[in-house]
């Protein structure tokens, strides 16, 4: 513990010259203000700036790439929050409450209740991050294909089983998304599926376009009504912060959501983009009335922000310990690394120990930057809510045309944006759940892969998923909350049929 | 006869029942492979089902259904034109170009859709289309199309 205090002392002393501050604090602006474009997220933020990077020393150029990766992170949610369009996946929850609490002239506190749970997530899984990196590197190094595949099971059964609405239009909602993710090349055999001859479809249908066609165009769309679109919000100061109460209520999710996104950052692989996901329907399920999810619960904006934050973190784990990349971002990341000539892994803290621990303190430093930028700048952000909403809905529609075009360069993902914003218009109209369907778009390819590649290795034998210790136990607590939904969901429909008087 | 009120959540369980079985139809195309080796069809073919039969169970629910009459479709009219704004975008993007295409976007939501000033909504629509190709394309170098006219 002495020698953890003395190698984080070492980074400070790093981190807290004026150069790397300087630069913290850079990357933190960038960062805030591409993850506020949506379609242009920290992977295309950290891709751009990184030939920025080359002339500078590797331990600036590391902490400047953080403060854009966590930078993005948080801005992410500005535009959830106000507008309902998330600029990635991590920040589709975000949405659903934040964008309510904005309805209901509570913008600010939402924002605020996001940066301070970005800044504690940051903060508590850096700590995670400096001591238990080592240890947890090695377990997620077990996890192969049954495990990824068993924990993608678990995550969307826990999904299902947490979701507050009727479980079979949940279930119908994730369906529809994991068969929109199956659209496109299979990786296993070379098959284009469900293309019809659109060749950009070989790829896949993108998360944003279908994020931002199921959030942002469809409220448009359903704000649309004549008269309904000319209301102007007025926030006054004291309605920028977060009540006493809004306060209190988010400390618990906070905490939960560090934990849970910490933990599913560090599984190899793209799982900590469901972490958001599984915060917020945790703390759905642990409300004491969870039917203000959705209406405008602080908590749903809390929990969800706190994962991501924390996962961002915990995806740093097995890059820093190891060397491997846990998804696109780590791995853009790791070339960051191999750029300046560090290569991580577990001599990295030998060999190196003024960048692993210069990154550690840059990370706490970037949090705090990151805290005492976004707080001041939330009073600038409600300004956007000042635009009357005759004005305030195209332009949102510039930035969703924009923003989705910008990923791939392609038409095709605008007309994916359409048919998801209608889509969404119609099931939002019938009280459908419409995350789930990014949830199971997110999932399906990596589900069937990981099957597949499971089966591959076992020559197709099944058994490969209930003889590994660790994909027998997922699944087995799978089997055990389905075996729960199925009991409760058949004794609820006794106790209504006994209410309407069908049985004795 | 609530019991047998023709619900919007019936509507839709029936629609994504159907929806489920063309899926299901559509990806017999690819080969089905086996349980032990699985082909490109299996994957769709067993969601799309799980799909028709969820499907079925909301269309054949007992519940007292959301009666679908009941639901208002007011701003119907106003979101048919935004849609087919985005459809026109979609068309014209790589046709006139990133900054024709948001200035005549723009210009047509704000000055003929909402009726606002001809002459502000001429300046926001050029600010929105300059300022933003400016910030895209030149600033953070994600390439943006450019019109047969040069801009």
């Amino acid at each position: 513990m002495v020698e953890v205090a003395h190698n984080l002392l070492l980074g400070f002393q790093v981190a807290l010259t004026p150069a790397v501050l300087g630069y913290a604090f850079l990357g933190c602006v960038i960062g805030t203000l591409v993850g506020m474009l949506p379609g242009v997220g920290p992977l295309t933020g950290i891709s751009l700036l990184l030939p920025v990077t080359f002339g500078l020393n590797p331990t600036i150029a590391l902490v400047m790439l953080a403060g854009v990766y966590y930078g993005a992170m948080y801005g992410g949610s500005t535009t959830s929050i106000l507008m309902r369009i998330p600029g990635e996946a991590a920040s589709v929850m975000t949405c659903v409450d934040g964008y309510e609490l904005t309805r209901q002239g509570r913008a600010g506190a939402a924002l605020a209740i996001a940066a301070i749970g970005s800044f504690s997530a940051g903060t508590i899984s850096v700590i995670g991050l400096m001591l238990l990196a080592p240890p947890l590197a090695a377990i997620a190094l077990k996890f192969g294909p049954p495990e990824y595949a068993a924990l993608l099971v678990l995550g969307l059964l826990v999904l299902a089983f947490l979701s507050g609405g009727a479980m079979v239009k949940t279930l119908a909602m994730a369906v529809l998304g994991l068969l929109l993710g199956t659209i496109g090349i299979d990786a296993m055999s070379g098959f284009m599926r469900f293309s019809y001859g659109i060749t950009e479809l070989a790829d896949g249908v993108g998360i944003v376009p279908v994020a931002v066609g199921l959030f942002g165009v469809s409220e448009v769309l359903l704000s649309a009504r004549n008269g309904a679109g000319t209301r102007v919000q007025q926030p006054k100061l004291r309605e920028l912060l977060p009540s006493r109460s809004e306060l209190r209520d988010s400390a618990a999710p906070i905490a939960r959501g560090t934990l849970l996104g910490f933990f599913i950052g560090i599984v190899p692989g793209s799982a900590h983009v469901i972490s958001s996901f599984v915060s917020y329907a945790l703390e759905r399920r642990l409300a004491r009335d969870p039917r203000r999810f959705g209406r405008g619960a602080i908590e749903g904006v809390a929990g969800p922000e706190a994962a991501n934050n924390s996962a961002a973190s915990g995806a740093l784990v097995p890059l820093l310990a190891l060397g491997v990349p846990s998804g696109a971002l780590p791995a853009v990341m790791l070339a960051a690394l191999l750029i300046h000539g560090v290569t991580p892994g577990p001599l990295l803290i030998q060999n190196n120990p003024e960048i692993f621990w210069g990154l550690i303190a840059s990370m706490y430093v970037g949090n705090l930057v990151l805290l005492i930028l976004n707080l001041p700048m939330i009073g600038l952000f409600i300004n956007l809510l000042r635009i009357p909403f005759s004005y305030l809905y195209p332009l949102i529609l510039v930035f969703c045309v924009l923003g989705v075009y910008a990923i791939n360069q392609s038409a095709v993902d605008i007309w994916i944006m359409l048919v998801m914003g209608a889509a969404g218009y119609v099931l939002r109209k019938l009280d459908f759940e419409t995350a789930p369907i990014v949830l199971g778009l997110i999932l399906a390819p990596m589900l069937e892969l990981s099957v597949r590649q499971a089966l591959a290795m076992s020559a197709g034998d099944y058994a490969i998923f209930f003889t590994r210790p660790i994909a027998a136990g997922m699944l087995a607590i799978a089997a055990t909350i389905l075996l729960y939904a199925l009991w409760s969901a058949f004794t609820r429909r006794a106790l209504w049929r006994k209410t309407v008087g069908l049985e004795e | 006869m609530p019991e047998r009120a023709l619900g919007a959540d019936r509507i839709a369980g029936a629609a994504l029942a159907v929806f489920g079985i063309y899926v299901a139809w559509a990806a017999l195309e690819y080969p089905f492979g086996s349980l032990a080796e699985p082909g490109p069809a299996l994957l769709p073919f067993t969601l799309a089902m799980a799909l028709a039969v969820f499907g079925a169970v909301m269309a054949m629910s007992r519940h007292p259904p959301q009666r679908a009459q009941h639901l208002s479709f007011a701003e119907l009219p106003h979101a048919l034109v935004i849609l087919g704004v985005l459809a026109a975008a979609a068309v014209g993007m790589e046709r006139i170009g990133y900054r024709a295409l948001v200035l005549a976007m723009l210009f047509f939501l704000l000055a003929v859709i909402e009726r606002r000033d001809v002459r502000a909504a001429g300046a926001t629509a050029a600010v929105m289309a300059f300022g933003t190709f400016y910030l895209i394309n030149d600033v953070l170098r994600v390439p943006l199309p450019v019109g047969p006219w040069g801009w």
